[in-house]
C-alpha cells in the first residue's frame, strides 16, 4: 500500500551524495482549506427540492481544515516527518457555547461535522502520523504511523490533497507499519553488471500491527448460570459447559456473553504480552512503473501492480486476506486506468450487532473451534474502471464501479464494504443521501456500517468531462447513475425483480438515482485553488426517505422520488 | 463501536417485559380457538393495500415447546386433540380489592439497551391501563439518574409512557402496558423502560425491514403457563374485525438476536412486529395444533402510536396480557 510512495523515493534514491552533515533541509508540505456547504431547501420556487423533511430554507454551514506536514530531510538519504490537523473539519463558529449568549459570540470553537463524532467538540491540534524513512544500499525504509495509499484508492487511500472530480477528503488511511521497499531486478542487473540497470519494478514487503490490545475480552462463547426458571446450571444438565465451570464446582460460576468490552483502566500491568489477541497484517506488492516509454514512436506511462494483505488474528481465529490490482495506461492522450479488490477469509472477530448468526449458537465451527454463531465469511468485491482521451485543453473519460452489498448482514456471509470514503464519486448521491441513509438506519451502535459517503451496495456509471479553456482554469460536468447490488430492504428497498430475500419489494425503479454535477476550477498565485462545485440528484424510490427522514414528494403515479440539490465551494491555501 | 449492542439489550427487553402484567379486561374479538384465516383484503392500514393474509403469519407446523397444559381453564389437555382452549374460556383474575392502594413509587428510568438511567426523561402514568384515555393521571420528570417520584397503585395494571425532549432526537416514546406491581406496604420500586432512537433504528435494520414513520412497533415475549418462554409460537396482530394490517411485519428473535430467517419464538419466545398503524390492535400468539391447523393460547390489547414503540407481553391461558403477582390475588 506504501508504494507509490516507496517507488517515488526509490526512484530519487539513485547514488547517495556525499554532502556535509549538516545538510537538512526542512520541508513544509500541507493546505488550510475551508469549504462551504448549501443544501438548497427549496430550488428556484421548486420546494420539492430539498433535502430534509421539513427543511424550510437552505442550509448553509463553513468547515475548515489545516493540515501541516512537516519534513526534515538529511542529504535525501533520511527523513523524518508529522503531519497534523489543526481544526480537522471544523464547523465556523462558536458551536460550544463559549459565549454566554450567542448573539454575541466572538470567540468560535472545535466543533466537528460528519463522522461519528459529527456535532461534537474536537481536538483542535491532532498529530496524526509521525514516520521516518531511509535509505539502505537495496531499497528504502519506511517505519512509522504512516499514510497508506494504493492505486487508485478504493481500499488504501491517504485523503491526501484534492485529488476528485468533485468532494473532499475528510479522513485518510493511517497505519502504524514497517516497510521495505526495493527494485530487485534493478539490482540484480546492477550486481550482474547489465544493462538496463534501472528498471522499474518495485517489490515492498511490511507488517502492520493493527491492534496490540483490542478492548474486548474475547471468549468465542457463552456461559449463563441459571436456566431461564432461575435453577441453577449443572454438570449434568443438557446446557451444562466446562468452561462455565473453572473451578470444577460442578455448576457454572461465571456468566459472559461471546465478548465483553471493558475500559482501558481495566487493563493489568501486562496488557500488552497477549499475543492472541494481537492484529497484525503482512502486506506484499509488486509494482512496475514505467514512464516516458515508446510504444509506436510515441511516450507512454504504464503502471502495472498488485498487492495483497494477510490479516490475522488468532483468538477470533481470523484469516483475512486482502488482494488489489491496480493498472494505469496512458498512451497519445489515451487514459485507462482500473483498480480491482477482493476480501476473502473466515473470521469469527466481527460481533457487530446483528453479526452474530444466532441460529448457529452453541455448535463448533470445525475450522476455528470457536461457536459457529460468531464465524463469518468475508467475500468483498469491488472495483473501478476508468478510460477515455485526454488533451491538453480538454479530456473526456468514462467511468464505472462497483461496491459489493450484504443483503442481510445478520447471516453467515459477509459481503458488504464500501469503497474508501475519500475516493469520492460525485456531490450528492453517496456522499450525502446514502451516506445519511445507511448512518440513520444503523445507528451510532453500528457506526462501522455507515458508508460515510463511500460508494455503497451498488454499480455506477460515471461519464465526466473537463474543458480547460485557459491556464489554471477548468470545467468539468459529470452525470452518475448507480444501480444497487444486494438491496437489504433497510437501506436500500428492494424491487420485485431483485434475487434477493427481503421482507417487502415495495420499490419499483431499477436504479437507485442519478446525480448531474457541475464544477469550476481555478488555480491562482500558485498555491491557491478555488473550486465551485453544484449537484443536482434525483433518487427513486428505493430509498427509505421517511425512516431516515430525507424529504420526498410522491409522483402522480404513486412513486416516492428525491430531489436534491448542493452547492459547495472550497478555497485552499498549497503549502 | 458498542460491539455488544444487542447482546447487552436483550437481557434488558427480557427483564424489561417481564414486569409487564395486569387485568385488563378482555378486548379481543377472537378468543376462541381453531385454525383461522382472516384474508379480508381490507385496507385496514391506510395505505391503499389490501389486508394481509392470516397464513402468511400463522404457518408454524412444529409442535411448541413450553407447558401449554397446566393452565388450561377447564383442567382438560392440548394433548386431548386440542380442545384446551376450544371454550374460549380465559384465565380472568382479578386481584383482591383490598390489595389495589395507592402509595408512592419510586421509579427507575433506564436505556432499554445499555441500562443506563436516562436523564430527566418525563414518566407519563395511566392508571386506567389505556394511554389512549386522554392526558395521563400523573407526569413526573426524572431526574439526571433516572429517578422519578410520583404517586402509584398496586396491583393495579398501569400503563405508562417514556419520552424525553423531542428536539433532542434522543429516545422514541417508550409505552408499556400491563404493568403491575407487587402487594406493599411500603413505597413502590418499579423499573421503566426508555428506547433510544439507535436501538429503535438498528432491530429492523438488522431484519432488512424499513420502518415506515407513521407506524409504530409492538415487542414482547410469549409465556407459557409457566412463566417460561415458548418455542414455537407465532404471532400475529388483527384489529377488531380480525384484520391484519397490510404492512405488518413480525419477526422473532434466536438467542436474543432479531433474526430474519426465524419464523417462529426460539427459546427465548421473542417477537417484534414492525409497520404497525396507529391504533389499537390485538396481538394474538397461536401454536400449531399437531393435526394442521393452530389454537391460539393467548393474547394481548396494544394501542399504537406512530414512531414509538409498545411493550406487551402475551402469556398462555391469558386473553388481555395481564398476569397478577401471586400475592395481589385473594389468598394470595
Amino acid at each position: 500500500m506504501l508504494l507509490p510512495a516507496a517507488a517515488l523515493a526509490l526512484l530519487a534514491a539513485t547514488a547517495p551524495a556525499h554532502a556535509a552533515e549538516d545538510d537538512w533541509k526542512f520541508e513544509l508540505e500541507g493546505y488550510y482549506r475551508t469549504r462551504a456547504y448549501i443544501f438548497a431547501g427549496g430550488l428556484f420556487g421548486n420546494k420539492d427540492v430539498k433535502f430534509y423533511d421539513g427543511q424550510e430554507h437552505d442550509a448553509r454551514m463553513l468547515v475548515q481544515r489545516l493540515r501541516l506536514q512537516p519534513g526534515v530531510n538529511f542529504q535525501d538519504r533520511a527523513k523524518f516527518f508529522m503531519m497534523a490537523d489543526v481544526l480537522d473539519d471544523v464547523v465556523w463558529g462558536d458551536n460550544q457555547s463559549a459565549a454566554s449568549t450567542a448573539l454575541f459570540a466572538g470567540d468560535p470553537t472545535s466543533t466537528g461535522y460528519g463522522g461519528t463524532t459529527d456535532g461534537q467538540a474536537r481536538d483542535t491540534f491532532r498529530l496524526k502520523r509521525a514516520w521516518m524513512e531511509f535509505k539502505v544500499p537495496v531499497g528504502l525504509v519506511r517505519v512509522g504511523r504512516q499514510p497508506s495509499s494504493w492505486g487508485m484508492g478504493l481500499l488504501a487511500n491517504s485523503g491526501d490533497g484534492f485529488d476528485d472530480v468533485v468532494g473532499e477528503n475528510h479522513g485518510g488511511s493511517t497505519y502504524d507499519r514497517a516497510i521495505f521497499a526495493t527494485k530487485p531486478i534493478a539490482i540484480a542487473q546492477t550486481i550482474a553488471g547489465k544493462e538496463p540497470a534501472d528498471i522499474p519494478l518495485f517489490f515492498a514487503i511490511g507488517v502492520d500491527r493493527l491492534v496490540e490490545d483490542p478492548l474486548i475480552q474475547y471468549y468465542g462463547f457463552k456461559c449463563q448460570t441459571a436456566n431461564s426458571d432461575g435453577s441453577t446450571i449443572k454438570e449434568g444438565d443438557d446446557n451444562y459447559d466446562a468452561r462455565c465451570d473453572p473451578d470444577g464446582e460442578g455448576f457454572h460460576t461465571v456468566e459472559h456473553d461471546f465478548d465483553e468490552d471493558r475500559t482501558d483502566d481495566q487493563r493489568t500491568r501486562t496488557w500488552w504480552i497477549d499475543q492472541d489477541d494481537d492484529v497484525m497484517e503482512m502486506v506484499y506488492a509488486l509494482i512496475y512503473r514505467g514512464e516516458g516509454l515508446d510504444i509506436g514512436g510515441s511516450k507512454a506511462d504504464l503502471t502495472v501492480g498488485g498487492y495483497m494483505v494477510n490479516r490475522i488474528q488468532d483468538e477470533t481465529a481470523s484469516k483475512v486476506l486482502i488482494a488489489d490490482a491496480y493498472v494505469r495506461f496512458l498512451w497519445k492522450g489515451i487514459y485507462l486506468e482500473g483498480e480491482g479488490l477482493t476480501i476473502q477469509g473466515k473470521t469469527a472477530a466481527i460481533a457487530l450487532p446483528g453479526a452474530v448468526d444466532a441460529t448457529q449458537t452453541g455448535q463448533t465451527d470445525p475450522d476455528t473451534g470457536l461457536d459457529k454463531a460468531l464465524t463469518k465469511n468475508a467475500n468483498i468485491w469491488g472495483y473501478v474502471v476508468k478510460g477515455g482521451y485526454q488533451q491538453e485543453l480538454y479530456s473526456v473519460i468514462f467511468e464505472h464501479g462497483f461496491a459489493s452489498g450484504d443483503d442481510n448482514p445478520a447471516d453467515a456471509e459477509f459481503t458488504g464494504r464500501p469503497l474508501h470514503a475519500d475516493y469520492n464519486v460525485g456531490l450528492l448521491l453517496y456522499e450525502e443521501v446514502l451516506a445519511h441513509v445507511t448512518a440513520a438506519t444503523w445507528s451510532d451502535a453500528a457506526s462501522g456500517l455507515w458508508s460515510n459517503g463511500g460508494v455503497y451496495n451498488s454499480r455506477y456509471i460515471y461519464p465526466q468531462a473537463t474543458w480547460k479553456p485557459m491556464d489554471g482554469w477548468e470545467v468539468t460536468g459529470a452525470w452518475l447513475m448507480a444501480w444497487p447490488h444486494k438491496p437489504d430492504g433497510s437501506r436500500i428497498l428492494c424491487a420485485p425483480d431483485d434475487e434477493v430475500a427481503c421482507e417487502e419489494f415495495g420499490a419499483t425503479a431499477k436504479s437507485i438515482g442519478w446525480e448531474a454535477d457541475l464544477a469550476l476550477k481555478h488555480r491562482f498565485h500558485n498555491h491557491v485553488l478555488f473550486s465551485l462545485e453544484s449537484a443536482y440528484a434525483r433518487t427513486t424510490d428505493r430509498l427509505p426517505y421517511e425512516t431516515v427522514g430525507l424529504h420526498f414528494k410522491t409522483t402522480d403515479d404513486g412513486k416516492r422520488v428525491g430531489n436534491f440539490y448542493t452547492l459547495q465551494s472550497r478555497i485552499a491555501y498549497e503549502f | 463501536m458498542n460491539r455488544s449492542l444487542i447482546l447487552a439489550a436483550t437481557p434488558l427487553l427480557l427483564a424489561g417485559l417481564l414486569v409487564a402484567c395486569g387485568d385488563k379486561e378482555d378486548g379481543g374479538t377472537d378468543t376462541g380457538a381453531g385454525t383461522t384465516d382472516t384474508d379480508t383484503d381490507t385496507d385496514t392500514d391506510g395505505d391503499g393495500g389490501g389486508g394481509a393474509a392470516f397464513e402468511d403469519y400463522i404457518n408454524v407446523t412444529s409442535a411448541p415447546t413450553g407447558d401449554l397444559d397446566s393452565c388450561c381453564p377447564d383442567g382438560s389437555s392440548s394433548s386431548d386433540g386440542g380442545s384446551c382452549w376450544e371454550s374460549g374460556d380465559w384465565r380472568d383474575e382479578s386481584p383482591d380489592p383490598s390489595a389495589q392502594r395507592d402509595t408512592d413509587l419510586l421509579g427507575d428510568i433506564y436505556d432499554f439497551e445499555t441500562g443506563d438511567p436516562v436523564d430527566t426523561a418525563t414518566l407519563d402514568l395511566w392508571f386506567s391501563n389505556d394511554p389512549t384515555a386522554g392526558a395521563p393521571d400523573y407526569s413526573v420528570i426524572g431526574d439526571g439518574d433516572g429517578v422519578v417520584t410520583s404517586t402509584y397503585k398496586t396491583c393495579t395494571p398501569i400503563a405508562y409512557r417514556v419520552r424525553t425532549d423531542p428536539d433532542l432526537e434522543a429516545t422514541v416514546d417508550t409505552y408499556e402496558i400491563n404493568q403491575i406491581s407487587s402487594f406493599t406496604e411500603g413505597t413502590v420500586q418499579e423499573e421503566f423502560n426508555s428506547v433510544s432512537t439507535a436501538t429503535y433504528a438498528i432491530i429492523p435494520s438488522l431484519l432488512g425491514v424499513s420502518p415506515d414513520a407513521d407506524k409504530g412497533v409492538i415487542a414482547g415475549t410469549a409465556y407459557d403457563c409457566g412463566g417460561d418462554p415458548i418455542e414455537g409460537a407465532q404471532v400475529v396482530v388483527r384489529d377488531s374485525s380480525g384484520n391484519i394490517p397490510e404492512s405488518l411485519v413480525v419477526k422473532y428473535f434466536v438467542d436474543e438476536f432479531p433474526n430474519r430467517n426465524q419464523e417462529y419464538t426460539s427459546p427465548d419466545g421473542l417477537w417484534v412486529a414492525i409497520n404497525v398503524p396507529e391504533g389499537d390492535w390485538n396481538i394474538e400468539l397461536y401454536v400449531a395444533d399437531g393435526a394442521g391447523g393452530h389454537r391460539m393460547v393467548g393474547s394481548s390489547q396494544a394501542p399504537v402510536f406512530p414512531e414509538s414503540i409498545l411493550i406487551s407481553n402475551i402469556y398462555t391461558g391469558y386473553s388481555n396480557g395481564q398476569k397478577f403477582p401471586a400475592n395481589c390475588l385473594a389468598g394470595g
